[in-house]
């Protein structure tokens, strides 16, 4: 079985995270998914200031990305949550709300669109759990990060509001704890654990969400672990980028590395930190001397 | 958090709208079914660090007529949109989503912060809601990836003017540059 897509890397990724497109990208090949890009597409939008802004614009330009997938005849798969989230609503809302999708229909009409909301949204976890599935993975493992415990943090917009999204369970997901332990590494329980990092509440004012970091790094900390391991842009820049500052506000040391999940799935696949050239504001070499990767 | 400061003419214009919004969401007959259990506001990050952001406050002032005292900031744009208060509540109030609605209300009389009208103009330059840089496809290059993708501005812009997103922004203009009524 080919997997093929309509890939969206969402513009977090495309243009300020290369690494995080590139890991992806490995892992793809390695369990051979097929991606195509999309041509033409527009921002996905960012619910935070689009759907906030104005629903109806949201929708109308999640539709219209949408349908340049359907014009390549496959569904859609992004590394971003945030684009997960938003395309995967769209075509939920404009499949129950009537309403909504006369004036957004309208709208797309005007600008020559047709969208038959035949394109469904992926997530790269998704495909990698529900489609290549766990077994495979294993099974593609050369270096086990035995003794390796890390805290998987979901983020907000995989999980949530499920009424739209299927990504996993909302309240116990496991999709990304049994992606990571397929390395061989341990996902540490901890408090807090599907709560949102803070980094959308940080855009607008940034002592708030850093105090959202706060709180989920005092938990995480408590549990003890050698790593965060997120599946969302904004949390990987969020968590790691910001918490130099949470150590400066609040006079608490955490230094806690944040890990891009495919970052560790390309480790235990025998790929070399090194080529991958992610940037870590928490350093991590301390963690890859531990697991002998250096 | 910038004060708004919202002139008497707007807020008549936003209590319209507002009671609209009650009206959609039949707030006035949820609202009663309200618990006031906060289990909105306990599940909420933001409240969790900015008690002035109170979900289940903010529900039941729009229900019973009392919004102007969060509408006079920026304070509804903290929300995450993280939807754990969608998800928790007991009596299936859609918290998330009419907090939205709200904001969608305070963008068309220009009550925003910078930030989001920033990514709005972003979008309207270059279809996208991330800064541009002109080196990115040698950035790119090192990770031996494809140039990046050019998103359609154009097409952002079409949609934009359907909607009239840009009077979001004339408004935030008029309203902050505008002095007193
Ligand atoms: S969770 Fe629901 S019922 Fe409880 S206070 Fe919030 S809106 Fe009211
Ligand atoms: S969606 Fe907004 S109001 Fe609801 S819990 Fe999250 S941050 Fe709070």
């Amino acid at each position: 079985m080919t997997l093929k897509y309509a890939w969206f890397p969402g513009c977090w990724v495309a243009y300020r995270m290369p690494y995080v497109e590139k890991s992806d990208r490995l892992v793809m090949e390695r369990f051979g998914i097929e991606i195509e890009e999309m041509k033409g597409a527009t921002c996905c939008p960012e619910a935070q200031f689009m759907e906030a802004v104005d629903r109806r614009a949201w929708l109308t330009l999640a539709a219209r990305n949408i349908s340049i997938a359907e014009g390549m005849g496959r569904d859609i798969l992004t590394p971003c949550p945030g684009c997960y989230e938003t395309l995967k609503m769209a075509r939920g809302i404009l499949k129950e709300d009537e309403e909504m999708a006369g004036i957004v229909g309208e709208a797309l009409k005007k600008i020559g669109v047709v969208y038959r909301g035949t394109s469904d949204t992926t997530h790269l976890a998704g495909v990698l759990y529900d489609k290549v599935g766990i077994e495979a993975i294993r099974k593609a493992i050369v270096r086990p990060l035995t003794g390796l415990r890390v805290a998987v943090h979901y983020g907000c917009h995989l999980l949530r509001p499920s009424k739209y999204l299927d990504f996993d369970d909302p309240t116990s997901p496991r999709k990304l704890d049994e992606l990571v332990e397929a390395t061989g590494a341990v996902s540490v329980n901890y408090m807090r654990k599907t709560m949102c990092c803070g980094g959308p509440a940080g855009v607008v004012d940034r002592e708030i969400g850093i105090k959202i970091l706060r709180e989920k790094l005092y938990w995480i900390k408590k549990a003890k672990v050698d790593a965060i391991v997120v599946a969302c842009p904004s949390c990987y820049m969020h968590m790691d980028g910001n918490q130099p500052y949470v150590e400066e506000m609040f006079e608490e040391k955490y230094s806690i590395p944040v890990l891009w999940y495919t970052e560790l799935l390309n480790w235990a696949m025998g790929v070399d930190p090194k080529d991958l050239k992610f940037y870590h504001r928490v350093r991590i070499d301390p963690l890859l001397e531990k697991l002998g990767l250096t | 958090m910038s004060e708004a400061v919202v002139e008497r003419k707007v807020l008549q214009e936003l209590e319209e709208d507002i009671q609209r919004l009650v009206e959609i969401y039949e707030l006035e007959r949820k609202a009663a079914f309200c618990y006031q259990c906060g289990t909105c506001s306990g599940s909420c990050p933001v409240f969790m660090a900015e008690p002035e952001y109170n979900p289940r406050k903010m529900i039941m002032s729009l229900a019973s007529g009392t919004w102007q005292s969060f509408i006079n900031s920026e304070v509804a744009w903290l929300c995450a949109m993280c939807h754990t208060c969608l998800e928790r509540c007991p009596q299936r109030i859609e918290v998330s989503e009419i907090l939205t609605e709200v904001r969608n209300i305070l963008a068309r009389r220009g009550i925003l912060p910078d930030i989001i009208a920033e990514k709005l103009r972003r979008v309207m330059e270059r279809g996208m809601s991330a800064p541009y840089s002109k080196l990115i496809d040698k950035r790119r290059a090192r990770y031996g990836l494809p140039p990046a993708p050019v998103f359609d501005a154009e097409a952002a812009k079409l949609v934009f003017d359907i909607f009239a997103v840009n009077h979001v922004l004339a408004a935030k203009k008029a309203r902050e540059g505008g002095g007193s009524p």
